[in-house]
């Protein structure tokens, strides 16, 4: 028969540094420690074609084709948005052309993100510098962060 | 490429979202206009910011938004600039300089993306080939020492506007050279722009663009310069002095004064309340302070300090000394001018009062008031004659000269003295 006590109290033996306790050291905001206050949401992407000279029409065409959508209040009432501020990365994965719906509502969210951050209330920024582009989206709570809630 | 009112404006709003240089300030409350009036691109600021863009212009000349931001960006760097202009009359050559200093820094700092515009834009025609970048064999041998510099962010346009007045002259002709934004006359700026600017211009401090800061602190552009640093003359000096000084103040120079201080022993005394709070709170015994006193005869240097107008420049010099001294040597150091005050150290310096005069008598009294038999004046021998002499038989000075004094005062009286060095040059 085997008999297991756990004692609670911080045994210090006397020698040096024997009262010891491990403490994770946060490297960096993106690091998953299992604390909510940071949470990875999504990869974005979206390509426009070389050349093309009206953006929003070319959007709001394939939202009409592939979704039925053919007004941007229609969109905007249909596709649910991030409703809350994001922070932006850079993403390595590859951007490429994508025509099913998901990739329309990245094409939304896109154009409100800028280098930094994606905020709901921004408008639409329809460039091609902001939809030609692959991003991580990635959800910081400073206040789970700092154990405040 | 094809621009159409809503491209032209989504690009720019794309650039007010990043903020680079702090646009947004200016750029996000300006009102655009497409106008084939302005050759290229203008901004007002006579009252309300107005960016005037010329449509053809960017049909003909732009081919990505990277350029047309190029160009939003020259336009809005030449308006800050324009803000900051010492010179009071604008010249083709300042817009020339300013344009170069312009696209430089675009393209540092974005990259060719954005001045593939100025690449193209500009051909190598005379000193056109200094706004764009350009490769070695693009460049003439004139300008390439220049470009060079231009590009890696080492010339402020007040020096390229010097150099290009030198190389070329005034008498320049602008040829069909077409500048980007509005180079005529200098336009009236209102109030509120002119502290839309200034605020801008606080968030970015100027460095690389004016040779010369404008506000306290700011940087100015990196120069070479050869600081001479104290030979080794000046420091042989201190130390012959401070062993000078250290032998006069040591015994038996030194004045016996009459101390009193007050025990401290571990016998409880209820008077000393600190000690006693420290008691009953449970920790070691302390001390207790005795009402007993203790009469001491401690021996101390006295030093009475010449502050008079003519001690300069040994005084410096002589008070670091005596600073180095007094944790060694038990000294009292007192000022005297027409007065004695006891100074005030403060860091290595001292905190005096001084009337400029010199008069002996005010030290005579002072000793034979606090009873000091025996001290030692530093001054610089420049004084009067003494009125209270009879005192002078129950004191005993010794007198430290400065290099440039006088010995007339100490041989007149017979009083011992030693004259210090000459400071070396």
């Amino acid at each position: 028969m085997e008999i297991t006590r756990i004692s609670k109290a911080l045994n210090n033996t006397g020698g040096p540094r024997s009262r010891t306790r491990k403490e994770p050291v946060r490297l960096s905001f993106l690091e998953a420690l299992g604390s909510s206050a940071v949470s990875f949401q999504e990869n974005i992407y979206f390509k426009l074609p070389e050349y093309c000279p009206d953006i929003p029409g070319y959007l709001l065409g394939l939202f009409s084709e592939k979704m039925g959508l053919s007004s941007w209040d229609a969109i905007s009432l249909a596709i649910p948005l991030p409703e809350r501020p994001l922070y932006v990365f850079p993403s390595l994965n590859n951007v490429g052309l994508h025509s099913d719906e998901l990739n329309l509502v990245h094409a939304l969210v896109l154009a409100r993100c800028n280098s930094f951050t994606y905020r709901p209330d921004r408008d639409f920024i329809f460039t091609a510098h902001r939809l030609n582009r692959s991003l991580q989206l990635i959800e910081f709570n400073p206040f789970s962060f700092y154990g405040l809630e | 490429m094809v621009w159409n009112n809503e491209r032209v404006l989504a690009v720019l709003a794309d650039l007010i979202s990043e903020n680079p240089f702090a646009c947004q300030a200016l750029l996000s409350i300006s009102t655009i206009q497409f106008n084939t009036e302005t050759p290229t691109l203008s901004v007002s600021l006579q009252a309300k910011p107005v960016l005037s863009i010329n449509p053809d212009f960017l049909a003909a000349h732009v081919e990505t938004e990277e350029e047309l931001k190029a160009l939003f960006l020259h336009e809005f760097l030449h308006v800050l600039l324009n803000h900051t202009l010492r010179y009071s009359e604008n010249s083709y050559l300042l817009n020339l300089a300013l344009d170069a200093i312009i696209n430089s820094i675009i393209h540092r700092c974005f990259g060719s993306q954005y001045s593939d515009f100025f690449r193209r834009f500009y051909g190598n025609q005379g000193p056109t080939v200094l706004l764009r970048p350009a490769e070695r064999d693009e460049i003439p041998a004139l300008f390439l020492n220049t470009h060079k510099n231009i590009y890696l962010g080492n010339v402020a346009a007040d020096d390229l506007h010097e150099l290009l007045d030198f190389l070329l002259g005034q008498s320049i002709e602008p040829h069909n050279w077409i500048l980007i934004g509005n180079h005529s006359s200098t336009q009236p700026v209102s109030e509120e722009n002119k502290a839309i600017l200034d605020g801008i211009l606080k968030r970015n401090n100027g460095v690389g663009i004016w040779s010369k800061g404008k506000e306290p602190g700011e940087g100015n552009k990196l120069e070479h310069r050869y600081i001479q640093g104290r030979g080794p003359g000046i420091a042989r000096w201190r130390a012959q002095v401070y062993m000078q000084l250290r032998a006069y103040l040591s015994p038996p120079m030194n004045s016996l004064e009459h101390q009193s201080i007050r025990l401290k022993t571990p016998i409880a005394n209820a008077l000393d309340r600190s000690a006693y709070f420290k008691w009953i709170q449970g920790r070691m015994l302390p001390m207790f302070e005795q009402q007993n006193k203790l009469d001491l005869k401690v021996p101390r240097a006295l030093v009475y300090l010449d502050v008079s107008a003519s001690m300069k420049p040994d005084l410096v010099l002589i008070i670091e000394l005596l600073y180095a001294l007094k944790s060694r040597i038990p000294m009292e150091i007192f000022t005297f001018s027409n007065a004695v005050n006891l100074p005030i150290w403060k860091g290595k310096g001292l905190k005096v009062s001084t009337t400029q005069g010199t008069d002996l008598d005010c030290v005579i009294d002072h000793m034979n008031k606090h009873k000091s038999h025996r001290a030692l004046i530093v001054t610089d021998g420049y004084l009067p004659s003494i009125t209270n002499g009879l005192q002078l038989k129950y004191i005993s000075l010794f007198f430290i000269l400065s290099s440039t004094g006088s010995t007339h005062f100490v041989n007149k009286y017979e009083f011992p003295y030693h004259q210090l060095n000459a400071l070396p040059e």
